[in-house]
């Protein structure tokens, strides 16, 4: 996760230490470095993209003023991802209502062939499309049914691939809890989504 | 219709990986956010002065020059009242009290008009016979009438002098 260390690509906290100094576009680069997987960490908290939209700016825009207190004891990204994480359930929180009003956005039909979901023959299908837009749909709802926690523990681990460590820290839990919080998600939504799984 | 095919849960939501707002969002990103950011420090600054001014009206609800002018208003009064009050402090450690006092008596009380010697009747004769058998009023009457430059006590027929350790 960590950004890779050669004399091209500075780290995240060469990039923080040159902030502190004053270099200002070595925070756009963190920008730039963290920007989509930010955005799927809320995207995926949200299911709205205009709420993703707003609330991403609103974590780099509060990292950027909380730099200065930025310890270097944590990773620069755990740091970060917290905030996000943070962000969005606030967010969520204040706004208090099952989210109904998903925006979802559109699913590349040309990853969802290199992922698997669609087959080659597929891909001009408009009612194959149909059904993945309807799995889309399915998958956002049920998501969204889940505890802010929960969801937030699914979405690191499932979908943005941190390890239990990671989450645990990110979520300000032990690691025994990410796992904890990690099964009972998974059964939840092994019920809401049981006509798109493989039977066990 | 052929279904799509059934997967476990960490496959399926693979597909939540796929849903994204495509490449031109992201391209602009960094430009929409430092223009978020130059808003943002934009608001903060319109809120704070917001706030002061909100604040300033609250303490002082009256427009800005009728506050000046009420407060120079109030200032002239206070001058108007601690001024003669201070001069009035000096004026009592050198006024004479006495000699009003002996004047309305002098001007209110009858006079024994059986041991005044009539020398002439015109109003100046009295009040030169009067002054003529009481001295003592001559230099009281000086003293009201502006001749001695500061007032001496009386007692009798010759004057104290001022004692200031007694002035407050």
């Amino acid at each position: 996760m960590k950004a890779e260390t050669n004399s091209h690509t500075p780290t995240d906290e060469e990039l923080v230490a040159r902030v502190h100094k004053g270099d200002i576009s070595a925070y756009d680069e963190l920008v730039v470095r963290y920007k989509e997987r930010l955005y799927g960490v809320i995207y995926n908290m949200t299911s709205n993209h205009d709420d993703t939209n707003d609330l991403l700016m609103e974590t780099f825009d509060k990292a950027y003023r909380n730099l200065g207190s930025f310890k270097e004891e944590s990773a620069f990204y755990t740091w970060i991802y917290k905030i996000a994480v943070n962000q969005s359930i606030n967010f969520l929180k204040k706004h208090n209502k099952r989210r109904k009003d998903l925006s979802l956005n559109d699913i590349e039909y040309e990853d969802a062939l290199q992922a698997g979901f669609l087959d080659s023959s597929d891909i001009v299908n408009p009612e194959r499309q149909a059904q993945i837009k309807e799995l889309q749909i399915k998958l956002n709802e049920s998501l969204q049914k889940l505890s802010n926690q929960h969801r937030a523990v699914v979405v690191l681990f499932d979908i943005e691939g941190l390890s239990h460590g990671e989450i645990g820290k990110i979520m300000g839990c032990s690691e025994g809890t990410v796992r904890s919080r990690l099964h009972y998600a998974h059964k939840q939504l092994q019920k809401l989504l049981e006509n798109y799984l493989k039977n066990e | 219709m052929s279904e799509i095919k059934k997967r476990d849960i960490k496959e399926l939501l693979q597909l939540k990986k796929l849903e994204t707002p495509g490449k031109e969002y992201f391209d602009h990103f960094l430009t929409e956010f430092q223009r978020y950011q130059r808003t943002e420090l934009l608001t903060e600054a319109t809120h704070s002065r917001g706030i002061l001014d909100r604040v300033g009206e609250w303490l002082f609800p009256i427009p800005r020059p009728a506050l000046a002018w009420s407060t120079a208003l109030a200032l002239l009064a206070i001058l108007a009242v601690a001024v003669p009050m201070n001069l009035g402090t000096h004026e009592h450690e050198t006024s004479f009290i006495p000699t009003v006092v002996k004047m309305d008596k002098v001007v209110n009380d009858p006079l024994p008009m059986d041991h005044v010697n009539f020398t002439d009747s015109t109003p100046n004769a009295y009040y030169t016979d009067v002054m003529r058998q009481q001295p003592e009023l001559q230099k009281a009457v000086a003293y009201s009438e502006g001749d001695l430059s500061y007032p001496r006590y009386v007692t009798g027929e010759s004057s104290a002098p001022r004692e200031t350790s007694l002035a407050f």
